[in-house]
């Protein structure tokens, strides 16, 4: 794929391929958008899905992604450079989306392909649409014009009041945000991790990044920090293991950095890692204090601070 | 329902001793020892109240925060203990952090008794329910490993909106188990949108806790026994 900077103006590549009524759709397009409040929830979880399943299934491609491209199918876009490929997705939360009819988006994907091979150079040029109503989706997946059937697809992607509710309803989703979370079981982290991801995304959604450094923007953010912790290398002192290890039915791991315990019935983790001064400083308590009894330690670790 | 000027409405089924309870709840000059002896005296008022509509035969996971574990929770289990199979406590110390302007409440803490698994249905206690974060949460949390015919929403006062804003946080099919249990359901907010007159302030200061910090670090009475049996 060739460089956007070393490329003369897309507008004049419209205008000579397209002719002056497209290219005034095209500035129409940009201006556009779904900016209401249940499409912009569909655009943002949509973005965030596909964010963390690229970043997952190439990590170690060349992948950008953008919501504020000029482009005929323009809500989301997703680079590879690595595999001169481009994605270009165009989302709805309506009833009344239609290919071919009035205001029909076929002629949206048909230029869109176009500008994709013959100005971009993509080899692999997709135009997907989202729908987030189940029966448009059925309907729109069958008469998928044949001019642009060879390029496009439709997804279903239902949209969500809330970021629970997307867990609890999308499976393929919540596989997505489970492999950046150390407690993929636990919803209440998965949506803490998602929150950061959607956070994110949208405080940077104006500017063309790529996909690693959303997730990197993510990570530092941060706080509670539930993402996988790649660093491995945590342990905690020998006279606090003691201390643990001598209070009876007390079994303990240290988890992503963290310090995890069980007692019984009774689960928990340390608000903070054990890398941290904090954890230094609570470990330095338990020392002084050498608790003998399970009630004494956990008054210390369940009080823990983040 | 009876409405009154402070946007209160009451339940028909309170009756002028409940009502004089939740005025106790509200009234900011009783020490923590009668809030929480009035908490645990609404619990059971609330337990009695529900068992009409348990089946003795079913087994019920009464969930609750860990600030209402010994008081609010303690009156209702033991109102129900009678009418039902058997009652289980599964008990959340939750965190309650705002991210990007949206309070979350991560479980940092958790019990549960033995078998609360197969329990048939829930019963998830709250003191107030408010934004209804918590509560999302834990409910959450629990159909991760339990599959309930019925959810039941217990909390001596609910803000008016709190219903809707708890139902947006899940799928049809689990909201559609849900059933509400309120005494008194209030319209008004403070300037900090603390619900009025709701249960008389922030309930973690009002039961004898310092804060946030200071409740998570307590291990319930009925938790302790539990544990230790």
């Amino acid at each position: 794929m060739t460089c956007v900077e070393s490329l003369p103006p897309l507008e004049d590549f419209v205008i000579e391929n397209l002719g002056a009524a497209r290219l005034a759709n095209l500035n129409n397009q940009s201006k556009g958008g779904d900016n209401n409040s249940k499409g912009n929830k569909h655009e943002t979880f949509f973005a965030t899905y596909k964010l963390a399943e690229m970043y997952v299934a190439h990590p170690e491609d060349d992948v950008e992604i953008s919501s504020q491209e000029k482009a005929f199918v323009d809500d989301l876009i997703i680079r590879n450079f690595t595999k001169n490929s481009k994605q270009n997705y165009q989302l709805k939360d309506a009833k009344a989306v239609y290919w071919q009819k009035s205001k029909g988006i076929s002629p949206y994907f048909r230029d869109q392909y176009k500008i994709d091979v013959e100005y971009f150079k993509v080899k692999d040029s997709k135009t997907i649409l989202v729908l987030a109503q189940e029966n448009v989706y059925k309907q729109r997946s069958k008469d998928i014009p044949n001019s642009i059937e060879h390029h496009t697809e439709c997804v279903l992607f239902k949209n969500s009041e809330s970021a629970n509710k997307m867990l609890l309803d999308n499976q393929s989703f919540k596989n997505a945000v489970e492999k950046f979370c150390a407690y993929p079981k636990d919803t209440d982290k998965l949506e803490i991790v998602l929150r950061n991801l959607v956070g994110a995304w949208t405080t940077h959604n104006k500017e063309t990044r790529k996909v690693s450094e959303f997730i990197s923007l993510a990570k530092e953010s941060a706080n509670p920090n539930f993402f996988i912790d790649s660093n491995t290398n945590y342990s905690i002192s020998s006279e606090l293991r003691l201390i643990l290890d001598n209070i009876d039915e007390l079994s303990y791991t240290i988890k992503n950095g963290y310090l995890n315990y069980d007692i019984k019935s009774l689960s928990g983790i340390v608000r903070f890692k054990v890398n941290t001064p904090d954890f230094d400083e609570l470990s330095k308590a338990i020392i002084e204090k050498e608790p003998k009894d399970i009630m004494t330690l956990l008054g210390f670790l369940m009080g823990s601070r983040g | 329902m009876n409405t009154y000027g402070n946007g209160r409405k009451f339940n028909q089924c309170v009756t002028s001793n409940v009502e004089a309870l939740l005025a106790t709840l509200t009234d900011k000059s009783v020490t923590s020892s009668v809030y929480r002896e009035t908490m645990f005296e609404i619990g059971k008022f609330m337990g009695q109240e529900l068992s009409k509509k348990l089946d003795p035969n079913k087994s019920y996971c009464v969930a609750s925060t860990v600030e209402d574990a010994d008081f609010l929770s303690k009156g209702i289990i033991e109102s129900i203990k009678e009418n039902a199979f058997s009652v289980y406590l599964v008990c959340f110390w939750n965190d309650r952090i705002n991210l990007n302007g949206t309070s979350v409440a991560p479980i940092y803490n958790k019990y549960h008794d033995n078998g609360f698994e197969s329990s048939d249905s829930l019963i998830v206690v709250k003191s107030i329910i408010s934004g209804s974060c918590v509560v999302k949460t834990n409910i959450t949390a629990l159909i991760e490993s339990v599959k309930p015919e019925k959810i039941f929403v217990l909390a001596p006062v609910m803000h008016k909106d709190s219903a809707v804003k708890l139902e947006k946080e899940f799928p049809i099919q689990i909201t559609s188990l849900f059933n509400y249990f309120t005494l008194a359901t209030d319209e008004h907010r403070d300037c900090k949108g603390e619900v009025l007159p709701g249960i008389g302030g922030s309930v973690y200061e009002r039961l004898g806790f310092s804060g946030q910090a200071d409740k998570n670090s307590y291990i319930p009475k009925i938790v302790h026994e539990r544990m230790f049996a």
